[in-house]
Parts: structure tokens; C-alpha cells; sequence
């Protein structure tokens, strides 16, 4: 009787976890992936006209208008936040790599104190640089996250979106070498 | 030996029939189960945040051709409820632009505008989060001679912070249909401005719309606007004969229950891993 018990009492976790997933899944509609094929990739144009170098993917979002390269033993994950914003996170953990994309629609000009006061609690903005990302205006600096510890920032405002990518310090180099292969894409 | 009085089983084994004794535990075990399925159900298959419903509650036409050069226009609108939220919709033409919209004395934002290809017809959609409530006066201001049909709408059951997303636009000089498709969610509401040069020209809409309104202003200005559940991407689609035009369309997002809307960014990356320097390598797990 215990054992028949203990089975019912695993379905129910299982089957409660099931829902409880289904109902948190995050993942964006209107985004799409176009995954590298590499036997292709060489010679042929993907399907993006866009020439994905090797050991890299594509990202692409239609509903955000833009694409980048990342390297392809980074995992995408993508999550539906309030407001109509999104996020994509992009990660290697083996690898210790890593990168997370925040997309919220934004009608200003430029980003007000009262944004970066609410998306960086730790008000810390250092070495602040203004930056240009495929014709759009932005800047980059350093600022620190409880969890993460000390991070690398650049945000741009484009189309009505304000984009602010996020990485760890120590791996700068790499968002700086992602953002020079970002492209806004017309629809 | 087993004492029967010490050992449960032995006791009830003496006091019931075997029989009974399987009936009653298979009937606890069944309530136990029972339970238990409606209880993971409830917790578990029962969304974490309500969303609250977008609702059109009042809209409000006003249109009038000035000819005077820069000049101010107000009117007074009154909501029937308590608004989360203000748009001001604006088809107009001439020269002129609509440079600035106050509601209650606060500036509105503009989300999104378009022109035709000249330009001179202008479609624009500016908002107010959080507006005060009860009777307001909306005034616009004019940089030249603009002829306008607006439509005033209060919305209740929006974000009150990034309450709108996904604005899109399209224009020209011979079109006769527009469809921009706004990225939305179920419960939001996506709406749309046209103008014309049209001079009463008809307007058809896409399936699934709604006409907010239709009305054939002065110089030949024809302001039109529709709305649409949300869904995962909505197309605004409108047609028309072909002539001068500009389209805008922008989603209005549902409040979260309890007003926790736009809590700014959320840093999802390597969430529930280990971030370690170690010898100078970044070590995560």
C-alpha cells in the first residue's frame, strides 16, 4: 500500500510541475531562431542573406527587428516579462560565458534617469562611453548587481525599443565582439 | 508473537472484519488522493498573476480645420471610469503638425507617428499613463495650419508604466491598404489610427476589427481607427482607393493584478548558477 501510495504521491509532483512550467513558460512569440547550417554556410547564403561565421549561430528577432551572431555553444532562452518587454539570455555555462538581452518598448529620446534608476537598483553607472550600434546611439559602462557582481552594460534606444545588454565584467571583450556583428533588420 | 494490543494493525484486525478494514482505508486513501490532485491543481495549474482585462472605457470625437497658424484648441472629456490610461489619436492634414497635447494639464507622449509621402497627412498616438481622473480638459498645440479629427479614449485595466508596445506605421502617396503587424498578448488590445486624404473615402477593416470611429474631416481628412483583441502578432489591416495616407497602430498592454507592472529589468542571466573568480578564471556552476 506505501509503495502504491508513493507512486500516486510522485505522479501528482510530476504532473503539478508540469503545470506549474506550462504556466511560467516564458518563451517570446513572434521570435525566431535561424539556426547555422553548417553544410551550408560555407557556400550557399543563409536564409537571413547574412553570412554566419563559423562556430557561431544567428540570432534573429522579427519582432524586435534585429540579428547578431553568438557563439554556438551558447544556449538562447527567451522570457516574457511585464509590460510587453522580453528578455533573451544567451549562455555557456561550462564555458563561462554569457550575455542577456532586455528589450522594453520606449518612446524617449534618450534613457531618463527615472529608467536607469529602475533598472539599475544599484544606481552604479562608471566609465560611462557613448557608443553606436549598427547607426544607433547608445552607451556603455560598468555598473554592479548584487548576484552577478560587476557588470558590463550598453543600451541604445532604436525604433521605439530600448535594448540593454548585460554580461559579466570579465567577459566585456566578448559583448563588445557580439554587438559588432548586431544588425537592425527591416522587416 | 505479536501483542494485539500493542500493534495497531493486530487491534484493528481484531476489532473489523478484513473486508471492511481494506474499504474504509481504500476510502481514506481515495479522499487523501483526492485532495491532494485538487489542491496541486489549484496551486500549481492556476496562472501566478492574474492579468487584468483592457478595456476601452470612453473615446470622444473632436475635429476641426485651423487656419490661423499656430494656435491652441482644447476640449473637455470625461471618462466613465477611472482611467489607467489616456490616448489621443490624430488624423490631420496641412502643413501643420499637432506639436504638443496636454491632458489635465499634464504633457502627453507621443508613441508613435507616421506621414504620407508629401508629407501632409499625419497620424500620430500619444498617451498618458496613470491620468488624473474625473473631467479633463485635453489641449493640443498647433505649429501651423492643421485640419484634424482626433479621437480622445480612456482605457482602464492597462499597465500604468509601459502601457503601450510594438507601435508600427506605414505611409505613402497611392496606397490602398496598410498592414502593420504589432507584437501583442492575449488580453491586450491593439489599435490603430488611419488618415486619408479621402474625402469620405470607405474604409474597409481586416477581420476580427473593430471600427472606433470613421469621420470624413474638413480638408478632405479622414480619420478612422479600430481596435483588436491582442494575440501573440495582431495586423492592423485597413484598405481603402488608393490615395495620400498614414497608418500607425500600437498594443495596449494588460495590467498585472496587484499594480506590480513594470518592475524594470529583470537580470536573468546565469540566474541560479555560482559566479566565482578563481585564479583569475571566471569559474560558473
Amino acid at each position: 500500500m506505501k509503495s502504491v501510495f508513493a507512486s500516486v504521491i510522485i505522479v501528482i509532483i510530476f504532473a503539478g510541475s508540469y503545470f506549474y512550467f506550462k504556466n511560467n513558460d516564458s518563451s517570446q512569440n513572434g521570435i525566431e531562431f535561424a539556426p547555422l547550417d553548417f553544410s551550408k554556410s560555407e557556400s550557399e547564403p543563409t536564409p537571413s542573406a547574412r553570412e554566419v561565421p563559423k562556430g557561431a549561430r544567428e540570432y534573429r528577432s522579427e519582432s524586435y527587428e534585429f540579428s547578431l551572431f553568438y557563439p554556438e555553444a551558447m544556449t538562447v532562452k527567451e522570457f516574457k516579462e511585464s509590460s510587453g518587454a522580453s528578455t533573451v539570455t544567451f549562455e555557456n555555462i561550462k564555458g563561462a560565458q554569457g550575455f542577456q538581452i532586455f528589450i522594453t518598448a520606449y518612446s524617449e529620446a534618450q534613457v531618463s534617469e527615472a529608467r536607469f534608476a529602475k533598472d539599475l537598483p544599484s544606481g552604479v553607472r562608471l566609465d560611462l562611453n557613448t557608443i553606436v550600434v549598427d547607426g544607433a546611439t547608445g552607451a556603455a559602462f560598468y555598473s554592479r548587481d548584487a548576484l552577478l557582481g560587476e557588470t558590463r552594460e550598453i543600451w541604445f534606444i532604436h525604433d521605439n525599443y530600448l535594448f540593454e545588454l548585460t554580461t559579466l565584467k570579465p567577459l566585456e571583450n566578448l559583448l563588445s565582439e557580439i554587438v559588432g556583428t548586431w544588425e537592425f533588420v527591416e522587416q | 508473537m505479536i501483542n494485539p494490543v500493542r500493534s495497531k494493525k493486530s487491534k484493528i484486525s481484531a476489532d473489523l472484519p478484513e473486508a471492511s478494514w481494506t474499504s474504509n482505508g481504500m476510502k481514506k486513501l481515495f479522499k487523501f488522493i483526492s485532495s491532494l490532485v485538487i489542491i496541486t491543481l489549484v496551486f500549481f495549474a492556476v496562472p501566478k498573476e492574474a492579468l487584468a482585462a483592457v478595456t476601452l472605457d470612453t473615446k470622444l470625437n473632436t475635429n476641426a480645420d485651423n487656419t490661423v497658424g499656430p494656435a491652441t484648441a482644447n476640449w473637455s472629456f470625461t471618462p466613465t471610469g477611472i482611467p489607467t490610461l489616456i490616448t489621443v489619436h490624430v488624423s490631420s492634414a496641412r502643413g501643420g503638425d499637432i506639436s504638443g497635447i496636454t491632458y489635465g494639464g499634464q504633457s502627453m507622449t507621443l508613441v508613435i507617428a507616421k506621414d504620407d509621402g508629401v508629407p501632409n497627412r499625419k497620424a500620430r498616438i500619444w498617451k498618458l499613463e496613470s491620468p488624473p481622473s474625473g473631467t479633463q480638459t485635453v489641449e493640443i498645440t498647433m505649429d501651423g495650419n492643421v485640419a484634424y479629427v482626433i479621437e480622445t479614449i480612456a482605457w482602464t485595466g492597462t499597465a500604468t508604466t509601459g502601457a503601450t508596445s510594438g507601435p508600427q506605421s506605414s505611409g505613402g502617396n497611392a496606397g490602398n491598404t496598410s498592414t502593420p503587424a504589432v507584437t501583442s498578448a492575449t488580453g491586450d488590445v491593439v489599435i490603430d489610427t488611419l488618415v486619408l486624404d479621402g474625402c469620405g473615402t470607405a474604409i474597409t477593416d481586416g477581420a476580427n476589427q473593430t471600427e472606433q470611429w470613421d469621420v470624413d474631416g474638413a480638408n478632405c481628412t479622414d480619420g478612422y481607427g479600430s481596435t483588436e483583441p491582442g494575440g501573440a502578432s495582431i495586423t492592423m489591416s485597413e484598405s481603402w482607393a488608393a490615395t495620400f495616407f498614414a497608418h500607425v497602430a500600437v498594443n495596449i498592454v494588460q495590467a498585472v493584478a496587484g499594480g506590480a507592472v513594470d518592475i524594470g529589468r529583470t537580470l536573468r542571466l546565469f540566474a541560479g548558477f555560482h559566479i566565482k573568480i578563481f585564479n583569475g578564471k571566471l569559474k560558473i556552476y
